[in-house]
């Protein structure tokens, strides 16, 4: 009888933390939202007052390497949910017990976070080869002989583009040692609380999926038609 | 899981769709396009992978609030865009031959002059694409180039 007090404290508590847990995510990634908002209206403005300098510059993106990219993050995206899914989902996050896992289902969210990591390693290293083409086609604002520097509002293009790739970038690397992190407990030992780590690093994961949702637009697919 | 694939499916087909819509010469749709799917699949990724159906009302709340901030920070930027009275200058990289400021020898050569002060906004968009570079008068190092300043634009003469 005594046993069963501290019990029952210890599942309230648990289910307490993982609410807490929860929504501090949801909460960090309100302001992440605020951030990525600015960077895009601050394109938003700029290419409305040069259009075509933007156009100009945006057909000069590698339009296969950023669909490309676009697949890998869907395809990874859907991998950490499909993970999140097996450990209890949104319900185990917000505290809710979820039935324990057997072997075959534990090995399975452990495959599907190695994935996840691995198509988020690949996207950083396309995205290396990307930058490494606008190095050598003189596609970096700023330094001497860029080659869009007759056209007004491309150089703006350009270092807006390398602001918003490379800060959605380093979000990237965060959550892909996230995941490996989260692989690696998870194999010592798979339990509701790293669970509900996978299902918080999940909802990380498809936010950054969602900002190159955006992204993949506006910098790679303007001026295509003409 | 099945719905999971499902959402899989409908992202990568909608993917393929705003890039067979940025081929299509639409003009101003093409934009309207890609932001409207874009839209989509973002929803998608919100109520199918992150669950946000089922997350706490306080975690709703934090992201209705992030997303109202920000819909207030763009409806405020844009008119402050709407009513501002000059352009901002054209950015640009260093341009080869270029050298410091000529510090008030003329008036209107200091290079730390970014904004474009000149005629009411309508009147330099219409003539943003005839602008020249101006060529200041100063001659510097005695090897007879002229003294350019790459940001300082002026709209040629009428006629």
């Amino acid at each position: 009888m005594n046993s069963v007090g501290p019990a029952i404290a210890q599942v309230a508590g648990d289910a307490g933390r993982a609410r807490v847990g929860q929504v501090a995510m949801w909460i960090f990634l309100a302001t992440e939202i605020a951030f990525f908002a600015g960077v895009m209206l601050a394109y938003a403005l700029a290419r409305a007052q040069w259009p075509e300098g933007f156009i100009a510059a945006s057909r000069e993106t590698s339009v296969w390497i950023g669909t490309l990219n676009t697949a890998l993050l869907l395809t990874s995206s859907a991998c950490v949910a499909a993970a999140a899914h097996a450990t209890g989902g949104a319900g185990a996050a917000a505290g809710r017990i979820v039935p324990r896992l057997g072997h075959r289902e534990q090995r399975r969210v452990l495959v599907l976070l190695a994935a996840t990591a691995a198509l988020g390693l690949l996207f950083l290293v396309l995205k290396g080869v990307e930058y490494r083409i606008d190095w050598t086609e003189h596609l970096i604002p700023g330094r001497d002989g860029f080659r869009l520097a007759d056209e007004p509002g491309a150089a703006l293009f350009f270092a807006l583009y390398f602001v918003a790739t490379g800060v959605h970038a380093a979000h990237m690397l965060a959550g892909v040692a996230v995941l490996i992190a989260l692989a690696v407990a998870w194999r010592r030992a798979p339990e509701p609380r790293t669970g509900r780590g996978i299902v918080n690093a999940a909802l990380y994961w498809h936010f950054v999926d969602a900002v190159w949702i955006f992204l993949w637009p506006l910098l790679y697919l303007a001026g295509r038609a003409g | 899981m099945k719905r999971i694939a499902l959402a899989w499916a409908a992202l990568l087909g909608l993917a393929a769709a705003s890039l067979g819509f940025a081929y299509l010469p639409l003009g101003a749709g093409n934009l309207i396009a890609g932001m409207t799917i874009a839209a989509l699949k973002t929803a998608i990724v919100a109520v199918v992978f992150m669950e946000l159906g089922r997350a706490t009302w306080l975690a709703r709340l934090a992201i209705a609030a992030a997303l109202g901030a920000a819909l207030l920070l763009a409806v405020l930027t844009a008119l402050d865009e709407a009513t501002r009275p000059v352009d901002p200058a054209p950015v640009s990289g260093p341009v080869a031959g270029w050298s410091p400021p000529c510090h008030g020898a003329w008036p209107r050569c200091p290079s730390s002059i970014t904004t474009h002060r000149g005629p009411p906004r309508r009147e330099v968009r219409r003539t943003v694409r005839a602008r020249v570079l101006v060529p200041c008068p100063r001659q510097d190092g005695g090897d007879g180039v002229p003294h350019r300043h790459p940001r300082l634009l002026r709209d040629p003469p009428l006629g």
